[in-house]
């Protein structure tokens, strides 16, 4: 049985004197708490990537007391011990750093006789955020960036007697890149943690007009259900936090990875981290906190943008078309309002105000009059006697966290000629056409890593294709503006007609997207580029360039899916080649996860032709 | 940071204890990625996003903001009209809307006051937003004129 001073003695014999308070407390009762995970929780000791148990998350050493606080979970808890039992100023000053771990400590320890610092500065700072609630931000994926897919999660508190969440504050955890840094530069340092990721409190109506109004993201807000005090430990924790810093890795300690950890630390029920070791994608970090039951209530916040697409739904074309000509020409004619009745009025100058923001925002206008424009159509708004006229935005049935699930695998069989073959597949993320569209934005497709399998009757196993990325925004014209659709996909695949050999592929184009009522109609000026991997080439140049056209229709409904396309594509790299490819995909959707597909397509050139079709079961987990 | 034209910078030290903005740089996805319609860039921003996804990496301002991370808490009238105008100048025409919701509860503006504010703005829009040339500054001389002219409201102004 060790005393807990000579524990001391033997760490830090400086605080000795300080520390030197007679109390009994066992060694084992110090280990044992220094193994609970809730302490371990408080230093962000967790597993992530590929190496085990190493200590802490945080890489700033002065978070830690300890000299070896980031490896070292118990001498961290007896170096925090005998900080909060000194009372040198020095000391006192520091214990202010650390009011989750006192608030916690004092509860596992109550017979101790801890010091109560006197922290005016936090103080402040805890009764200015008044938190009486957290809620999860969610911000979803935008109009023609697939790429934010993916998303990004942040916090809102919720003020005590405060009703307008614009007035909260935001707790945001972000890497803090270097502006100066090239993209390449800055790709590679996300990858690798070359940024620090930093935790920031800021006023929530700051990010509202990130997102909502710069970036027109819509967002969603869940709020969870935590107890007051677990609230009160919750912010404790995002102080001792706001002044350290951790490596960012965009693949494993990402924002929704340490916002689940900011959790974590705010009550010992919570282990929320343990299932993110390798990849946390914000929706799948909702579902987390949905399967713990901690989500209570969630409200939809609409972007700027589907406020517009709400507003153009109820509006008819010539009354469209006339708001247009009120942002576009130099000299309108503004007496024509009077043509239309008071309501229908302001239903035009609202959506020619947002008409002309969305001009400016993407800097696609030249229009020198724009700023003053939107100004006058505000002014004669407001001489209008209605408040809102049009019918609120409906919120979406299924939540960006209620669709299917983000990794997939397939099995199936095919033919091909007269070839069968049995198909295995499985791809990490994150969303397709095909996958069922509910809780995803429509229109857009983000695939990475997908890799298929063949076993043909004739021969033994073999790689078929690995898409390393496919991506579709088949973003839809509407009365107002007509966005680019474009696409890319990057892989690796056996391509027919090229003797089957496994090619470095490179496809894409841009185009226009139409869409009418659940179908989309695309348009596409394509373009491909294969390059041979082995020595024994077939192609003469061991390259192949290509464009053309491309047609695409895509049907969704609630059941099924069904997407069609045909390519004509012009070879311009000598391999005489001009190919035609058809395809028709229909998905049927069993379930939330479980799809059976049906595909089928045809090939042809100068030198060969060919059908397949594969019928396949696929699981989303 | 994109410029808005109405949104102008708080220039003037007319209420000097309120100019403390955030320290920091602005939107991460505006200084690196200049132009986020680039469809290029959302592709690297995809690929180097990774299988776990993260922030959709530099698409997403959120998460690359040059916050001071460790600064005291912004809060005020003058950071929010900076920050707001361009929605408040929306919601003003209307005379209603979470912005305009917002500037009333931080101006103390007691709940039967509420709708008597919300129309004297409205009514003098355009003494508020005299042009395209608008600041929070000029904004908020505006808004204060107006409610000196309110029996109701002149109370506010202490």
């Amino acid at each position: 049985m060790f005393k807990l001073f000579v524990f001391i003695l033997l760490i830090q014999p400086c605080l000795l004197v300080a520390a030197a308070q007679p109390f009994e407390q066992s060694a084992e009762k110090l280990t044992q708490l220094s193994k609970t995970l809730y302490w371990r929780h408080l230093l962000h000791y967790h597993k992530a990537g590929l190496i085990a148990d190493s200590g802490s998350q945080i890489d700033d050493k002065h978070f830690f007391i300890a000299k070896n606080g980031q490896q070292n979970a118990h001498a961290e808890l007896v170096a925090t011990l005998s900080l909060f039992l000194s009372d040198s100023p020095q000391d006192l000053e520091k214990q202010c750093q650390y009011p989750a771990r006192l608030h916690w400590l004092k509860q596992q320890l109550p017979e101790l006789n801890f010091n109560t610092p006197s922290c005016p500065e936090y103080e402040k700072w805890v009764s200015t955020l008044n938190a009486e609630q957290v809620v999860l931000v969610f911000p979803a994926a935008y109009l023609n960036s697939p790429s934010s897919m993916y998303g990004h999660t942040l916090f809102r508190l919720k003020k005590k007697n405060n009703n307008n969440a614009l007035l909260d504050f935001a707790v945001n955890y972000a890497a803090n890149a270097d502006p100066d840094d090239d993209q390449l530069t800055f790709s590679y340092k996300g990858l690798t943690g070359g940024y620090p990721g930093v935790v920031s409190v800021m006023p929530y109506y700051q990010k509202v007009q990130e997102y909502n109004f710069l970036e027109s993201r819509d967002i969603w807000e869940y709020e969870l259900n935590l107890k007051q005090d677990e609230v009160n430990q919750f912010v404790r924790h995002v102080w001792e936090m706001k002044s350290t810093y951790m490596d960012y890795y965009f693949f494993t300690e990402n924002c929704s990875y340490q916002l689940l950890s900011l959790l974590d630390a705010s009550s010992e029920a919570l282990n929320l981290t343990k299932d993110f070791r390798f990849r946390a994608i914000p929706s799948d970090t909702v579902r987390a906190l949905a399967e713990e039951g901690l989500i209570e209530h969630a409200k939809f916040r609409e972007s700027t943008l589907t406020q517009l697409d709400n507003m153009l739904k109820q509006m008819g074309d010539s009354e469209i078309n006339f708001a247009k000509s009120l942002v576009d020409e130099v000299t309108p004619n503004f007496e024509k309002l009077k043509n239309y009745n008071e309501t229908e009025q302001a239903k035009i100058l609202d959506i020619a105000y947002q008409y002309s923001r969305y001009l400016s925002a993407r800097k696609k206008s030249t229009l020198a009059h724009l700023g003053a424009r939107s100004i006058k159509l505000l002014s004669l708004r407001s001489k209008n006697s209605n408040a809102s006229v049009f019918k609120p935005v409906e919120q979406p049935k299924v939540r960006d966290d209620q669709g299917h699930a983000t990794q997939r695998a397939m099995f199936g069989v095919g033919v091909e000629e007269h070839n069968h073959y049995l198909t295995l597949g499985y791809r990490a993320a994150y969303h397709e056409f095909l996958d069922k569209p509910q809780g995803y934005l429509a229109g857009a497709q983000l695939e990475m890593f997908d890799a298929e399998l063949r076993w043909y009757q004739s021969q033994s196993l073999r790689l078929q294709k690995i898409d390393l990325l496919n991506i579709r925004s088949w973003s839809a014209r509407n009365a107002l503006f007509t966005p680019k659709s474009w696409q890319i996909k990057l892989g690796v695949e056996r391509i027919a007609g090229f003797n089957d050999e496994l090619l470095a592929k490179l496809q894409g184009g841009a185009g226009i997207t139409q869409a009418v009522g659940n179908h989309r109609f695309s348009l596409f000026a394509n373009g491909e580029f294969y390059l041979g991997l082995n020595s024994d080439q077939k192609l003469e140049n061991s390259h192949y360039l290509a464009g053309g056209p491309q047609l695409n229709w895509l049907w969704q409904t609630q059941r099924f899916t069904l997407l069609t396309s045909y390519e004509y594509l012009i070879d311009v790299s000598g391999e005489s080649l001009q190919q035609q490819r058809a395809d028709v995909s229909l998905a049927y959707h069993l379930s939330e996860n479980w799809q059976a597909r049906f595909a089928t397509n045809y090939y042809s050139s100068k030198q060969h032709s060919q059908l397949s079709a594969s019928l396949s079961l696929i699981h989303y987990f | 940071m994109k410029k808005l034209v109405l949104s102008a910078v708080l220039a003037t030290a007319s209420f000097s204890a309120l100019a403390n903005g955030p320290a920091g740089c602005g939107l991460g996805t505006h200084v690196i990625f200049k132009d986020a319609n680039e469809f290029h860039e959302h592709v690297l921003a995809a690929t180097t996003n990774g299988t776990s996804g993260n922030q959709t990496f530099g698409m997403t301002s959120g998460t690359l903001g040059c916050e001071a991370a460790d600064g005291p808490l912004t809060e005020g009238l003058a950071m929010f009209l900076n920050q707001n105008l361009e929605t408040l100048a929306v919601d003003v025409a209307k005379g209603e809307g979470e912005t305009l919701a917002a500037l009333s509860d931080l101006m103390g503006i007691q709940a039967q006051d509420k709708a008597t504010f919300n129309t004297a703005l409205k009514a003098n829009f355009d003494s508020v937003f005299a042009s395209e040339e608008v600041t929070s500054t000029t904004a908020y001389n505006g808004i204060v004129g107006v409610m000196s002219k309110q029996a109701n409201l002149v109370k506010y102004l202490g």
